[in-house]
């Protein structure tokens, strides 16, 4: 009876670490975005974008500004909106957790775009396009469990 | 009175008991003398006598301080052990129930691991993102991937501010 309790013992503790570690479902998932400027005019490069100015000066600017930076908290099938500085909305929702992905729905409203992706944890995704001032309006996606 | 041997032996057994009458023991005392047969047989059951008290009165000064089973386990060695051993049931071995349930928990566990990720797809390790969809209602979209950065762009075309935005 001893050592049948302690078999019971052990395969109880097996299933509660397997469920801690993958309960996906309550795990909190933040997403980030920094809406920046990009322009043919001058030169700058906003110092919050230095993580990411690798990725940016692929675009062929010259000029990279930061507008905004927002970040929400979310979980599994849960949408975070944003409201990007053109007045339009970006929806984001967590579609799931996949190993070291994260799947998420990008959905721009007014500009009619709709993408579903899978970003690797704390990766970046770059999206944009759309004319803004004088020069074009650039988002970067971050999502990080 | 004439006695016959039987007489005298009983006497000679009860004089090594201690257990004849002064009476008793000078009628034996006497037979004896004038028996040296006899006399030497009684001598000799008198030797045999005194070792055995001596035995037994060693033997009780040694076990008052050590209990029966001691004393009988001590000896067990100068006893003639059977060949054959005895076997302890399986169910009764204490090593064999801790290691099966060792083995049923880490069975289980991998078990369990395996069936959740079993339907796991691949994932490039180097890919920091997988685009797996793009719809565009009033733009031409293109994904870009550059390696040398590792990025991942999704770029709209000839995108118009459209209703509800604004480019100012």
């Amino acid at each position: 009876m001893k050592y049948f309790s302690l078999l019971v013992g052990c395969v109880v503790v097996c299933l509660l670490n397997v469920a801690l570690v993958h309960d996906a479902s309550a795990q909190s998932i933040s997403v980030s975005i920094r809406t920046i400027k990009a322009s043919n005019q001058g030169t700058e490069l906003s110092p919050v974008l230095n993580d990411i100015s690798s990725q940016l000066k692929r675009l062929n600017y010259s000029s990279y500004t930061i507008l905004k930076q927002a970040s929400q908290q979310g979980q599994q099938g849960q949408t975070v909106s944003f409201s990007l500085p053109d007045g339009d909305q970006m929806m984001v929702q967590i579609t799931g957790i996949d190993g070291s992905y994260v799947n998420l729905q990008v959905t721009i409203k007014g500009a009619g775009l709709k993408t579903n992706f899978r970003i690797v944890n704390g990766g970046t995704v770059i999206i944009g396009g759309n004319q803004y001032q004088d020069g074009v309006m650039v988002i970067a996606l971050s999502a990080a469990f | 009175m004439e006695h016959d041997n039987e007489y005298f032996y009983e006497l000679m057994s009860a004089s090594l008991d201690n257990e004849l009458t002064p009476v008793q023991q000078q009628e034996l005392d006497e037979f004896l003398a004038s028996n040296p047969n006899m006399q030497a047989e009684f001598d000799e059951l008198s030797q045999a006598g005194s070792l055995m008290g001596d035995f037994f009165k060693n033997a009780q000064s040694t076990m008052e301080n050590v209990s029966v089973w001691d004393s009988i386990s001590d000896q067990l060695p100068k006893i003639d052990t059977p060949s054959s051993r005895i076997v302890v049931p399986f169910y009764k071995r204490r090593a064999t129930w801790i290691s099966s349930a060792l083995a049923a928990s880490v069975l289980i566990f991998f078990g369990f691991y395996l069936f959740i990720f079993s339907n796991t797809q691949y994932n490039e390790p180097n890919n920091t993102c997988i685009v797996e969809s793009v719809e565009s209602e009033s733009s031409s979209v293109m994904v870009f991937k550059d390696t040398n950065t590792n990025t991942t762009i999704i770029w709209m075309f000839s995108s118009a501010p459209s209703e509800g935005r604004t480019t100012s």
